[in-house]
């Protein structure tokens, strides 16, 4: 069941910037400014995008703009979380924003879905094997329970898609994405993350052309919606796939074009990027640099202190190890046992380190 | 097949037209301004080609709005026939850039006057109008009058026509989209904004006073003030920084860059809505683009100007001026000289700099935070406002010898302000912007300089409360009744002398107790309740355990230390503990009151009882 708002954020927004500027109230019209700032170099700049939108809700408080005040808290978290990928702090912000929007003064403002959006979407990060359940009960409540502007929507829509795609239900993760692209029309930001699960889906089905074909498609989405990130990744995995394909100096150039892409990012350590990479490195024979990725990744991930996300690496460092028949293999399977124990739902994880001690190094 | 003969492009014309017409320039204005210029450089043409000392150069501009017409005329040097084929009907063929090539060897000053440079000038004309005349007599003896006409498509046809004055009109039937351009006060404030400080003058409608200013405010330091709140039309400026001829250091010698124009400071801003930073350009005297702001430093968001320079080259449709290198040496030479009348006003004029933070506070504060040869400039002299009213940081720091106490949240608790008032040290308010950024900053890069935020004035590392542990033997009896009474204390020192006790939190503890009210209370809906929970057990299981800090400066405190009546202590106690909770006032529901009231209440009746017995 959809529960859509009345108004979308976009036109409150609006109507908002337009009542202060008839107005001549400027310092309402600086509580957008803040907010159209922050968007514009959050990619680039997400410290500075932050400190706007720390400015932006203190401002709010100021005004008693309670609506303003969540919504820039909100972006706050989407910062710590998705740009700054501070886990620890972004957790905090994230819980501490979600009991915030339970009060009384926030009840209509139409930001709190995405904040219960968000509060979702940590979990989901946290142990998205673990969590599977609370997640789909999380999402089910918010959609049917608080009022949603339509990008809040398409992400949980999004989220069931991804959802499927965990619990290995191809068939059902395909639809869910399709139904989700359908949605998506006209909005490029959305229709790629669509594209990079209709991607991973191919991928996981050995269509390789597929993969690669929806690889394009999710570089030209991002690229339209100026996601640099995802447009970086996208050309790397097409680098992977035309190497698979048989297009090798095709996929050096893609390879190459998605390299000089990302580091225009000051933060670009998504598990999609070092997959991309290593999958593309580990073809062409560059396995030194493809170890050295991985245990880069590694590090960074110890550093940002998410416990499943570090196993999923460690998962796909094992699976190259054993592939390439390399020693570290045994130590690393040991290591990932160890780490996996602590999740709070370990089974599904130990389920895929099972995989591998039985000798199934494939990504499936 | 290979064929390697050299070939050439085919031009497909009307295409070729339409597309410098109409989106080479952005806006239909920019066509007059381009006539005008082409007429202003018929004219200096004509002072330099021509012996004729009684020479008057003029430029017309009518507009008949019945026909729908405008017109424009000057008075130089005209066309002859074969210029009109060679140079007007060729498109990008420029006679005043060859004219300029020639003057530069003999007669610089005077090429700088010439402003054309791309022969693509008079095309932009077919973007207002549907049908162009021009009629043109040449200077030169003999010269025929030649009529040129085009409706804008690959053709244009030329004929002699009868005698008329040496010079050029040109007449444009305007297209239904140009008519604006008709009105008066359009025209007036197009000629005004290109063509205000060129030095031909440029009558409108056959009016007595040129409608140009004729000069630039540069040329006048003395009236830049003026014209800054005359023809501009904006409030008095803080300070006028003009801009003059630079040396720039390059290594091995130095360069000089012609510079002219004016910097100033606007009275105020806000951050994100009415910021600045803006430069209108010149080049050769016509107005090229306003609000470039990369000519100014990133943090220069309070300085507006105007600036004229040589070395900037304007693109082809004179809308823009080119990113090459003279565009970095005169970005260069205003930022020295910003810099520069920066300083000087601080040393010169403090009064006025102050106006300027003030005003401009935000902007400066936020762009000092991020730069930090700028944070260098303005940190030591911004103001805060304080608990002893305005002082800049090295001021507050003469008083409390290398600590910056600050608040930044808007309102501070009662127990914070007797504390950090009752510190004897003055307390900044750095509630707004980002104020308590740049003092960490200040303290960050001074030796000996440490900032401490007064926030959580509540909390145990709060720096206005003095651990006094060597006093736990003393105070042993107290602290160990409390503990039995299940609160934690300890013995602390802090000002004023006047309290006898202060209650610290973790962090935290707020922030915990809020979430399990709204998890008991049923206001967090079930799916998510867990996952709160969870993220509760993060912060450990004291979190929310406050502290009794007994101050062993109150007199209070150390008699209760020498007491021997168990009973009078341990209701005097209980009294200071419900008072320090009151004070604090965190985490406090109707129910607690009341139970510290009662706490409170029962404790003074037996205090009383224990006096009457």
């Amino acid at each position: 069941m959809k529960h859509r708002a009345l108004v979308d954020l976009g036109t409150w927004i609006t109507d908002f910037e337009r009542a202060a500027r008839r107005a001549g109230d400027q310092e309402r019209l600086r509580l957008v400014e803040l907010s159209d700032r922050s968007w514009e170099i959050i990619q680039q700049e997400p410290e500075r995008a932050l400190a706007y939108c720390e400015e932006g809700a203190a401002l709010a408080r100021k005004l008693g703009e309670p609506c303003w005040e969540l919504y820039h808290d909100y972006w706050r978290c989407e910062i710590y979380w998705n740009y700054l990928r501070h886990s620890d702090t972004g957790r905090d912000v994230i819980v501490k924003t979600f009991v915030k929007a339970q009060g009384l003064a926030y009840r209509d403002c139409l930001i709190v879905g995405r904040v219960f959006r968000m509060m979702t979407d940590m979990l989901f990060r946290i142990d998205s094997d673990g969590y599977i359940d609370d997640v789909r009960a999380m999402d089910d409540y918010t959609q049917q329970q608080v009022p949603l502007d339509d990008d809040a929507l398409l992400l949980i829509m999004r989220r069931r898609a991804a959802i499927a795609y965990i619990e290995e239900d191809y068939d059902v993760a395909e639809r869910e994405t399709r139904l989700y692209l359908a949605e998506c029309s006209g909005n490029a930001f959305r229709q790629t993350d669509a594209y990079i699960l209709l991607s991973k889906i191919a991928a996981k089905r050995d269509d390789v052309d597929g993969a690669y074909q929806y690889a394009i498609e999710t570089e030209r989405a991002a690229h339209r919606a100026n996601r640099i990130s995802a447009e970086g990744i996208a050309l790397l995995r097409q680098a992977r796939y035309q190497q698979m394909r048989g297009f090798p100096d095709e996929a050096r150039a893609l390879y190459e074009r998605g390299e000089a892409l990302m580091t225009e990012l000051p933060h670009f350590y998504y598990s999609d990027y070092y997959d991309a990479v290593c999958g593309y490195l580990e073809l062409v024979g560059e396995i030194e640099e493809a170890i050295s990725l991985r245990d880069r990744q590694l590090e960074e991930l110890i550093q940002d202190g998410v416990l499943a996300l570090e196993i999923d690496c460690r998962i796909e460092r094992c699976r190259l190890f054993g592939r390439l028949k390399l020693p570290p293999l045994e130590e690393e399977l040991n290591i990932a046992y160890e780490q996996a124990r602590k999740l709070p739902r370990p089974d599904r994880t130990l389920q895929k380190l099972d995989r591998i001690k039985n000798g199934d190094y494939s990504d499936k | 097949m290979t064929d390697t003969t050299p070939k050439q492009f085919q031009i497909y014309l009307p295409g070729l037209l339409r597309v410098l017409a109409e989106s080479l320039y952005s806006n239909e204005r920019v066509a007059i301004r381009e006539l005008i210029q082409n007429a202003h450089d018929s004219t200096v043409r004509r002072r330099v080609e021509s012996d004729d000392q009684r020479y008057t150069p003029r430029i017309d501009i009518t507009i008949d709005r019945s026909q729908p017409v405008i017109t424009i005329r000057d008075n130089g040097t005209g066309l002859t026939p074969d210029e009109v084929e060679t140079y007007l009907s060729t498109i990008g063929r420029s006679y005043t850039r060859q004219l300029g090539e020639n003057l530069n060897i003999f007669s610089p000053e005077r090429a700088d006057e010439l402003i054309g440079q791309f022969g693509m000038g008079f095309l932009s004309a077919f973007l207002i109008a549907a049908e162009v005349t021009l009629t043109t007599r040449s200077y030169q003896p003999d010269s025929p009058t030649i009529q040129w006409h085009s409706t804008g498509d690959v053709h244009y046809s030329t004929e002699i026509v009868d005698e008329r004055p040496v010079g050029t009109e040109v007449k444009l039937t305007l297209k239904p989209s140009a008519t604006h351009l008709l009105e008066l006060e359009v025209m007036r404030s197009v000629i005004r904004q290109y063509a205000d400080f060129l030095s031909i003058p440029i009558y409108l409608n056959r009016g007595y006073e040129p409608i140009n200013a004729m000069q630039p405010p540069w040329d006048t330091p003395d009236q830049i003030e003026e014209f800054i709140t005359g023809r501009m039309g904006e409030a008095y400026p803080l300070a006028i920084i003009p801009l003059r001829d630079h040396m720039i250091d390059v290594g091995h010698d130095q360069l000089e860059i012609p510079l002219r124009g004016f910097l100033y400071v606007p009275a105020v801003s806000v951050v994100s809505v009415a910021e600045y930073g803006d430069l209108a350009v010149f080049i050769r005297r016509m107005f090229i683009c306003a609000e470039k702001s990369d000519l100014l430093p990133v943090w220069a968001r309070f300085v507006r100007g105007m600036v004229e320079s040589p070395r900037l080259q304007p693109t082809a449709s004179r809308e823009q001026v080119q990113r090459d290198e003279g565009f970095s040496l005169v970005q260069q030479a205003i930022r020295e000289q910003l810099i520069e009348g920066l300083r000087t006003i601080a040393r010169e004029t403090p009064f006025v700099w102050r106006q300027i933070v003030r005003g401009h506070r935000n902007l400066i504060i936020g762009w000092a935070v991020r730069d930090d040869e700028f944070f260098e400039q303005v940190a030591p002299i911004v103001t805060f406002r304080t608990s002893r009213g305005l002082l800049t940081l090295p001021e507050y720091l003469d008083i409390t010898g290398g600590s910056i106490y600050y608040t930044s949240k808007p309102t501070a608790s009662l127990q914070d302000r007797i504390l950090s008032e009752g510190g004897g040290q003055p307390v900044i308010d750095a509630s707004n912007f980002v104020e308590s950024v740049l003092i960490n900053k200040y303290a960050d890069r001074r030796d000996g300089v440490r900032a401490f935020a007064l926030d959580d004035a509540a909390s145990m590392d709060n720096p206005l409360i003095t651990p006094a542990d060597e006093l736990d033997a003393t105070y042993a009896l107290l602290l160990a009744h409390l503990r039995e009474q299940g609160i934690n204390a300890r013995i602390v020192r802090f000002a004023p002398p006047d309290i006898p006790a202060v209650m610290t939190f973790p962090q935290n503890a707020e922030f915990i107790h809020d979430a399990r009210d709204l998890i008991d209370s049923g206001d967090i809906p079930a799916p998510f309740i867990s996952a709160v929970e969870e993220h509760l057990t993060r912060y450990g299981e004291d979190a929310t355990v406050g502290t009794l800090c007994l101050n062993a400066n109150n007199p209070l405190v150390q008699a209760l230390s020498r007491s021997t009546d168990t009973a009078l202590r341990a209701a005097a106690l209980l009294h200071i503990h419900a008072l320090a909770r009151l004070l604090n006032g965190r985490m406090l529901t109707g129910d607690t009151v009341r139970e510290l009231m009662r706490t409170s209440s029962e404790a003074l009746a037996r205090i009383v009882e224990e006096r009457l017995r």
